[in-house]
């Protein structure tokens, strides 16, 4: 357990040093342990303390739902990542990548102790405070991401930024293609 | 060590976040007091589980009567309101949602109607099973009575050359045939069903406005009328909106203080996304169409369909 301490201590303080580290050993379980609390906390925080809505039996079913789709979102976007890091060059695996992902989920508990400060805040401001503190841990595990493929695939900082925004552009392409076709064809039945 | 320490604080202060949430949360979770529960009845009323897809349902009873058996197994429910938008149905659909409020209120729970644009005839009598009418002043409702829409397309059928023969297992198998004219015998056994029909929407509103027969069938001439009227009648009790019902439920229920609102069969995502919501006007598109497919329903081979009657 000593190394896992570790590992959470360089992500939230060193992370180039924490993906040097994942690389090197192979810590999938101990990214899965990270993981799981990771999803269910926040959730779990957000319905007890907002009443989100009238939760009731919904709340499991809320709960079992956020850690399977963490779970496909884990996995796709490591597997996303990796092929286009390996496109671009990349050196590392795909396990390490998956790895130093898991890990990452650790930044969503800080969501918790902001929102705590949040709820001490006037009325007023909270719901800008809410969404700045979502905004900022959102940041945080972007800028985690970045280091993470970049270390893990030995990129540079250009072609890391560019593995990461090439899905998005992917899909923005996808979309534009389907409004075009879809446009076309009205404009076709119009005349 | 000192990693392992400093991570240990952060899991501390999480914690202590999280319990502190956890704490607030609870300190400002309503209270689980009386809740007054809310179920519509919109468009027209028709048996079984109406129309529907993955993503919108409408009409039909059976998802009526299963938030009323919802709302009268749940014990914070001290009152209903059931909210009318409705130009009425078949007969047999209102009856049995009827027959459902009388046994709501035989539990112990209060039923307060809260009459919309339209509560005529079916949902009239829906309404009158209940404790307290409301309706807005106008509101357009009554329509008691009872009509079998028949249309006879024989010369049509001449003219187009149509000759439809039937093999029936007896007399009255094809009563109301469209493809020829109705006998006086037919017309007579027609007239005893409908007048069935009206004697037992009488009684119901006899009894649920605890008025004479009598009395009933000289307003129940089928006529409708504005909620203003219906009040000087006796047909309604109050003039007043949804919100207002809802208060006079708390008031009947005893319930003190502001009550908590239960609504039964909330819009779904897709139709507030959509809006299908259901205006007066497509109300009574509906009835015009429910007419004009009554009318021209000729393969009725399993005999009279329910949606035939139509309680007006």
């Amino acid at each position: 357990m000593g190394g896992l301490y570790e590992i959470l201590y360089d992500i939230l303080f060193q992370p180039k040093i924490a993906m040097e580290n994942i690389k090197e050993g192979k810590k999938v379980g101990q990214a899965f342990l990270v993981f799981l609390p990771c999803m269910i906390l926040p959730i779990w925080t957000f319905i007890t303390a907002f009443h989100a809505a009238d939760m009731g039996k919904m709340m499991n079913m809320m709960l079992v739902l956020e850690v399977l789709g963490g779970m496909v979102i884990w996995i796709l976007g490591a597997t996303i990542w990796n092929l286009i890091a390996e496109l671009f060059g990349g050196r590392g695996s795909a396990a390490s990548l998956f790895t130093a992902l898991g890990f990452i989920h650790i930044v969503r508990l800080a969501i918790i102790p902001l929102w705590a400060l949040v709820a001490l805040m006037p009325e007023d401001s909270r719901t800008f405070l809410t969404v700045v503190s979502m905004l900022t841990v959102i940041a945080w595990a972007f800028y985690l991401d970045f280091v993470a493929i970049k270390e893990v695939h030995q990129l540079s900082a250009a072609k890391t930024v560019l593995v990461m925004i090439t899905p998005m552009l992917f899909l923005g392409l996808l979309c534009t293609i389907a409004v075009v076709f879809v446009g076309s064809s009205l404009m076709h039945m119009s005349i | 060590m000192y990693k392992k320490s400093v991570i240990i604080l952060i899991c501390l202060f999480i914690l202590i976040s999280l319990g502190g949430l956890a704490f607030r949360g609870n300190k400002q979770a309503p209270k689980q007091g009386d809740k007054i529960a809310v179920i519509y009845v919109e468009g027209v009323i028709m048996g079984g589980r109406g129309q529907g897809n993955v993503f919108v349902e409408q009409g039909g009873t059976d998802q009526i009567i299963k938030q009323l058996h919802e709302a009268r197994d749940d014990r914070s429910v001290k009152a209903v309101v059931l909210r009318v938008n409705s130009p009425g149905g078949s007969a047999a659909a209102s009856q049995e949602v009827g027959e459902e409020i009388k046994k709501l209120r035989a539990a112990g729970k209060i039923v307060v109607t809260s009459m919309g644009d339209v509560a005529a005839s079916g949902g009239y009598w829906l309404a009158a099973c209940t404790d307290k009418i409301y309706a807005n002043s106008t509101t357009m409702t009554g329509s008691i009575g009872v009509y079998v829409p028949y249309a006879n397309w024989e010369e049509l059928y001449k003219k187009i050359g149509i000759y439809q023969e039937k093999i029936k297992s007896g007399q009255h198998k094809d009563i109301l045939s469209p493809e020829r004219a109705m006998t006086n015998e037919e017309r007579a056994i027609i007239q005893v069903m409908v007048d069935d029909i009206y004697n037992q929407f009488v009684l119901v509103v006899a009894e649920g406005r605890k008025m004479d027969m009598e009395q009933v069938r000289k307003l129940a001439d089928g006529r409708i009328y504005t909620g203003n009227q219906a009040k000087q009648l006796g047909l309604v009790d109050e003039l007043g909106n949804m919100y207002d019902a809802i208060d006079g439920a708390a008031a009947l229920a005893d319930i003190k203080g502001k009550p908590e609102i239960k609504e039964y069969g909330k819009q779904s995502p897709w139709n507030m996304i959509f809006g299908a919501n259901e205006e007066a006007s497509s109300l009574l598109e509906k009835v015009l169409f429910n007419q004009a497919k009554n009318a021209l329903n000729s393969s009725g081979s399993m005999g009279i369909s329910p949606d035939k009657w139509q309680v007006k």
